[in-house]
């Protein structure tokens, strides 16, 4: 909507004292590319150190490997109360 | 019993377990929302300012470079002493109350110097509507001081826990990633507006 009225009035449009006073072209791609870059950093950087978090978390977590239970035929939790 | 049963209770799907501290993972998504909207503030303030041929513009006040100079060193020294607080807060206890009541009384300074600049400023003509550059000084420099406020509350809180003894390793943590982003932004805020 806002494009179409552009387009139909471009002489309003062009009255904005932001955009279209001076030379601010320059301004304008910088603070684009600073407006992506933030984000992405930012986010980015909060991704990766969940990552690393996650990652330590598994590491401290792995347990080491057991020796098979010997074949008795009853589950291990079992195993230790058996009737006397 | 029947042989094969399983024993009860038994978890059929592993724990989940959180990537960090609550108060933590939280404080950090807030901090990058901030972070957004001071870039978008800066950006602004950018191409406003890159359509003037001088600035700050004729008939404007300048602003104090020299004196804010000096508040942004007592800010950064308000940020490394928390540093200090946060690593001596399971290596020596006993120091921390007095590194955070320091970093507390220098953010407190920061505060207070900020607004007398401000009462200076004011009196001298620059306000929120004389010009773009009132416009943009008032929106920036006000956010960060509104940011810097609520963090002195938040590290006031600490400093009380700690003297109960209540304070936790994460709340500490939480808290001083709030001071930390506030110290953090204030320089770029101040090579931005300000030079």
């Amino acid at each position: 909507m806002l494009a179409l009225v552009a387009l139909c009035l471009p002489s309003v449009v062009r009255a904005c004292p932001m955009c279209f006073t001076g030379n601010n072209e320059d301004a304008f791609l910088y603070g684009s590319l600073f407006l992506m870059i933030v984000p992405v950093s930012a986010i980015g950087g909060l991704l990766y150190w969940a990552y690393r978090r996650i990652k330590a978390s598994e590491a401290a977590s792995a347990l080491p490997e057991e020796p098979p239970p010997a074949v008795t035929g009853r589950p291990a939790a079992l195993r230790a109360v058996e009737p006397r | 019993m029947h042989e094969n049963v399983l024993p009860f209770p038994r978890r059929l799907t592993p724990r989940r377990q959180a990537v960090g501290p609550n108060a933590v993972v939280g404080m950090l998504i807030f901090v990058v929302t901030e972070l957004m909207l001071f870039a978008g503030f800066m950006s602004a303030f950018t191409i406003t300012r890159a359509a003037y041929s001088t600035w700050p513009p004729i008939g404007q006040p300048r602003l104090p470079v020299g004196a804010t100079m000096f508040n942004t060193v007592a800010l950064l020294a308000s940020g490394a002493l928390l540093v200090f607080a946060n690593r001596a807060f399971t290596r020596k206890p006993e120091t921390v109350r007095t590194l955070l009541g320091a970093s507390l009384g220098l953010g407190l300074f920061f505060v207070a110097f900020q607004g007398y600049e401000w009462a200076q400023l004011l009196s001298e003509g620059l306000t929120l509507t004389s010009s773009n550059h009132g416009a943009f000084f008032y929106l920036i420099v006000g956010t960060h001081a509104l940011h810097a406020v609520a963090a002195i509350l938040a590290l006031a809180r600490a400093y009380l826990l700690l003297v109960r003894g209540s304070l936790t390793k994460h709340t500490f943590l939480a808290t001083s990633i709030f001071w930390f982003f506030v110290v953090g932004v204030w320089p770029m805020v101040y090579l931005r507006v300000y030079l």
